[in-house]
């Protein structure tokens, strides 16, 4: 564009007017409220959202632990409570509690089924019971008379099962919807060996083979949850 | 202006003297009310405060600045429907007989040719000698294509010459 230096000449002849000194203060004034509104606005948004997080956060952690402590024991309710001495119940207990949380296996936790006497290995059972098995392990007695009194303990430690601090552990598991440990488990299968429950473990032991079949048992463990021969 | 929008309010400063001057008269010569001259320059300043926080350098901050005072006077022009496109008789007699000097009057002479163009056209001819934009960016400025920009401030020129040779 080729300019005419006259009129170019002319243009810049025309008076130079210039915004009034008000007008000048007035914009000024407003570029410098608006990086001071910027100073605070950050921080205050910034922290706005780790409060936020927080809170988020927080309100998971506290939503978490009710839906794992409700469930639960609405299904140890529903596992009727056996009868003291009837042969039925025994055979579905262990299927009414079934998988999610198994009481009934759930002894101390601290269990060690390799050095632990008979006694102390008894699961979730009170002095009481402990001083049944004893005798049951002690005292050769006849047949009938063995089984009866293994019934009456057993029924007896359900019953402690309930109260006993012993079971405080069993508890916890059904409450925290957590499956027993694989040696709370085993330990529930020598129990029920040892109780003469022998197709009850034997389900148990399949059970548990298919829930963990890379688990190795040890020798001792082994001879104490499969049925002799 | 990147300065300014990372916080720096001294950056402002510099870039406003460094802009109100010319500015100010692109406006006001736009228009014809200096109120409204002096408004719209207020205007023109708060978009670019308002707008820091988007502003990215894709085009010199000059044609950025005329672009938002472009849709200003644009905005205000369709309020005014097209009576600025032509002059009242009250500017189109500039002559003074009382005015003995003759800068003064032929720069009168001037300043009614300026105000006599259509908007379009005095805009690209401010844009161009006021501010000292090239063809294109007075096409950015404006929205338009290069051709047009160059069209216009062809024929404002053309008239000018016109009105300083009688």
């Amino acid at each position: 564009m080729s300019d005419d230096p006259k009129i170019s000449q002319r243009y810049r002849g025309l008076p130079r007017e210039e915004p009034p000194r008000a007008l000048d203060e007035a914009i000024l004034a407003a570029s410098r409220r608006a990086v001071n509104r910027r100073r605070w606005y950050y921080p205050v948004a910034a922290a706005a959202v780790i409060v936020l997080a927080v809170a988020v956060v927080a309100h998971v952690d506290r939503e978490q632990p009710d839906g794992e402590v409700v469930a639960p024991p609405a299904k140890v309710l529903e596992t009727p409570p056996p009868p003291p001495v009837v042969e039925q119940p025994r055979a579905e207990a262990p299927q009414a509690a079934q998988k999610p949380a198994r009481p009934q296996f759930a002894p101390d936790p601290q269990a060690d089924s390799g050095r632990r006497s008979d006694a102390a290995r008894a699961p979730a059972a009170g002095p009481a019971a402990r001083e049944e098995q004893n005798d049951v392990a002690a005292s050769p007695a006849p047949a009938a008379a063995e089984a009866r009194r293994d019934r009456e303990a057993d029924s007896l430690a359900r019953m402690q099962a309930q109260r006993a601090p012993a079971s405080q552990a069993a508890r916890a598991s059904a409450l925290a919807g957590a499956a027993p440990s694989p040696e709370q488990w085993l330990q529930g299968i020598v129990d029920l060996r040892r109780q003469g429950r022998h197709e009850e473990a034997d389900r148990e032991l399949a059970e548990f083979r298919k829930r963990y079949p890379d688990y190795r048992l040890s020798g001792e463990m082994k001879a104490k949850v499969e049925r002799r021969q | 202006m990147l300065a300014y929008r990372d916080g720096d309010a001294g950056a402002f400063e510099k870039l406003y003297a460094r802009h109100r001057g010319a500015l100010y008269r692109f406006v006001l010569r736009s228009l014809k009310d200096r109120s409204v001259a002096e408004e719209l320059f207020q205007e023109a300043w708060i978009r670019v405060i308002e707008a820091r926080e988007r502003y990215a350098p894709s085009a010199r901050f000059t044609t950025w600045l005329y672009t938002i005072a472009h849709n200003l006077l644009v905005d205000h022009w369709r309020r005014k429907g097209l009576a600025l496109v032509e002059l009242t008789d009250e500017h189109a007699s500039p002559d003074n007989p009382a005015r003995q000097v003759e800068a003064r009057q032929t720069a009168a002479r001037f300043l009614q040719a300026l105000e006599a163009l259509p908007p379009a056209q005095r805009e690209a001819f401010l844009l161009h000698e006021e501010v000292g934009l090239s063809v294109a960016e007075i096409a950015a400025a404006t929205g338009t294509n290069e051709e047009a920009a160059k069209s216009r401030l062809r024929y404002a020129l053309a008239k000018l010459k016109a009105a300083v040779d009688e």
